[in-house]
């Protein structure tokens, strides 16, 4: 490859092509960017060959486009083509990086970008934090007391949902299977909303207890409660009780 | 029913009110993975073919991809809350790439399937991405590249995380995933995944994957 004469003032990348883009000759500034190349190809990223095929065909007027380009430092660089065919068998092309103009634009877009993924990682951890408190919340909303021989006691808080009976349902049994009760006491009192998810799970939850042979007393509920377990009692043996202070003076 | 290459127009004249109302349309009949492959990435790579045919530039480029964030962005499932114990994803593009709406539809694909997911975003250093990965200890690292030329990078990246304790299972994909590559990154020891179509049944049919899903290409 040699430098042509006619580019060497020119303060930019230029290269002489033949028809095939062989190299006829290039500028300092070319081989200075690419390094040692023959053909145009060597230098052209493979995603842009085809556009520099394609719109480099031999043609009348001249044609300025964009290319990607692979530099000696293997970087990936856009430039804007300006190219003009002499003859038939040769073609000038000026090679414009505009990577420097562009990159002022894209650093700002990425800086603002890793703002918001910082505050979004920030709010991420905060969400986290949250979600395990709430766990925590939910396990500590069902504690299981010993009563006596036959009886534990569960008074649950809060509102009763899929997500709730979820975490408390292994400890639960886990306890009742320990305490070797016969009859579980749930009380509702301080229990808010029931959502039909947290129903659906809460009828599973008993059917485990029922399996493990326990008889299950549910007292303190409230009238909105009632309605929605009353569909579910019609599928299970569950006693209700209106207030917990009648099931444990019975018992006496 | 909107043709991508319309959403593509859409999307280079900055029109992001459009582009949201067909897609709510669109969403309407289909999924969220639908979207993500019968429209959004169909329009982003004609919106490539146009810069190929010359028709716009980088610039334009950067609009559109922008208008298409903004559309995943707003109209993403963020609903869904995760149960107990969810399964940890972590979510990202080696140092160097900045290509990001795969990696946003990824995201986006398992929180849809009840994933917990920790996008930490395009261009991220290894270091962070391992410090993150220390302290968060996802089950999964997936990881996107659309540049080639990234491939020597992803690899340092999957040797990294392999050697984390304990080990996640790291998912690779992205436009660089090609048959010559991925030969020498699943024998690495990631899970090389061509689309959204794989991944979806490789979240779907559950625990260990069988490498088929990875490799059919
Ligand atoms: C938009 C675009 C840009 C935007 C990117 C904006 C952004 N931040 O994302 C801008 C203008 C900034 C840009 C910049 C560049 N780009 Co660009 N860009 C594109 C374009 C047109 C579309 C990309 C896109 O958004 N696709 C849509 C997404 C959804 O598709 P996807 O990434 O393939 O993802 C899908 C799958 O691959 C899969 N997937 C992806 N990741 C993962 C991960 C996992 C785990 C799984 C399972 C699946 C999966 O799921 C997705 C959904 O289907 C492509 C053209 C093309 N055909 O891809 C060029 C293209 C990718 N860019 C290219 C190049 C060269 C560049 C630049 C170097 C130069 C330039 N043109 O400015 C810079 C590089 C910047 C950098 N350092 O990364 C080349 C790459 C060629 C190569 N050698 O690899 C392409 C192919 C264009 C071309 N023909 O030359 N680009």
């Amino acid at each position: 490859m040699n430098t042509g004469y006619q580019f060497d003032g020119l303060p930019l990348p230029a290269i002489q092509l033949n028809n095939s883009l062989s190299v006829i000759s290039c500028s300092q500034e070319a081989s200075s960017l690419f390094g040692d190349f023959t053909a145009l190809r060597d230098i052209v990223d493979e995603g842009s060959l085809k556009k520099a095929g394609n719109l480099l065909k031999p043609q009348k007027t001249p044609i300025k486009f964009e290319l990607n380009f692979v530099t000696k430092d293997l970087e990936l660089i856009l430039a804007d083509v300006y190219g003009k065919w002499d003859s038939d068998f040769s073609l000038s092309v000026i090679i414009v990086p505009k990577m420097d103009e562009m990159s002022g634009v894209s650093t700002q877009l990425r800086l603002l970008q890793n703002r918001l993924r910082e505050t979004d990682y920030d709010l991420f951890q905060e969400k986290e934090l949250t979600l395990k408190l709430l766990e925590r919340v939910r396990l500590l909303s069902a504690p299981c007391i010993q009563l006596n021989q036959q009886q534990v006691l569960i008074p649950l808080f809060g509102d009763l949902t899929k997500a709730k009976v979820i975490a408390i349902r292994d400890p639960l049994l886990e306890s009742i299977h320990n305490f070797k009760a016969e009859t579980v006491l749930v009380d509702f009192t301080a229990v808010d909303r029931i959502d039909e998810k947290g129903l659906d799970e809460w009828e599973a939850l008993l059917q485990s207890l029922k399996v493990m042979g326990k008889e299950c007393i549910i007292t303190g509920l409230k009238p909105e409660h009632a309605k929605s377990l009353h569909l579910m009692n019609s599928r299970l043996t569950m006693r209700f009780s209106a207030s917990l202070l009648g099931v444990l003076s019975g018992n006496r | 029913m909107i043709h991508p290459v319309q959403l593509a127009e859409l999307f280079l004249e900055g029109n992001d009110r459009d582009a949201i109302g067909h897609i709510r349309t669109f969403l309407k009949t289909h999924s969220q993975k639908d979207l993500y492959d019968q429209l959004l990435t169909p329009a982003m790579y004609h919106v490539g073919e146009l810069w190929e045919n010359n028709e716009i530039t980088v610039a334009d480029e950067h609009l559109a991809t922008a208008i298409c964030d903004f559309v995943v962005t707003a109209v993403e499932n963020r609903g869904q809350a995760e149960v107990g114990e969810a399964r940890k994803v972590m979510v990202l593009g080696p140092e160097g790439e900045d290509h990001y709406i795969g990696l946003k539809m990824v995201s986006s694909l398992f929180r849809e399937n009840g994933w917990s997911v920790k996008y930490l975003g395009p261009n991220m250093p290894l270091s962070h991405a391992v410090e993150a990965a220390t302290r968060w200890q996802p089950d999964v690292i997936a990881l996107s590249a659309a540049l080639v030329y990234r491939l020597p990078t992803i690899k340092a990246y999957i040797k990294e995380f392999l050697a984390l304790e304990p080990a996640p299972t790291v998912v690779f994909g992205g436009r660089a995933v090609s048959k010559a590559n991925m030969a020498a990154l699943h024998e690495q020891g990631a899970i090389v995944i061509k689309d959204l179509d794989q991944l979806e049944r490789w979240l779907t049919m559950g625990e260990e994957p069988q490498d088929e899903y990875g490799i059919s290409i």
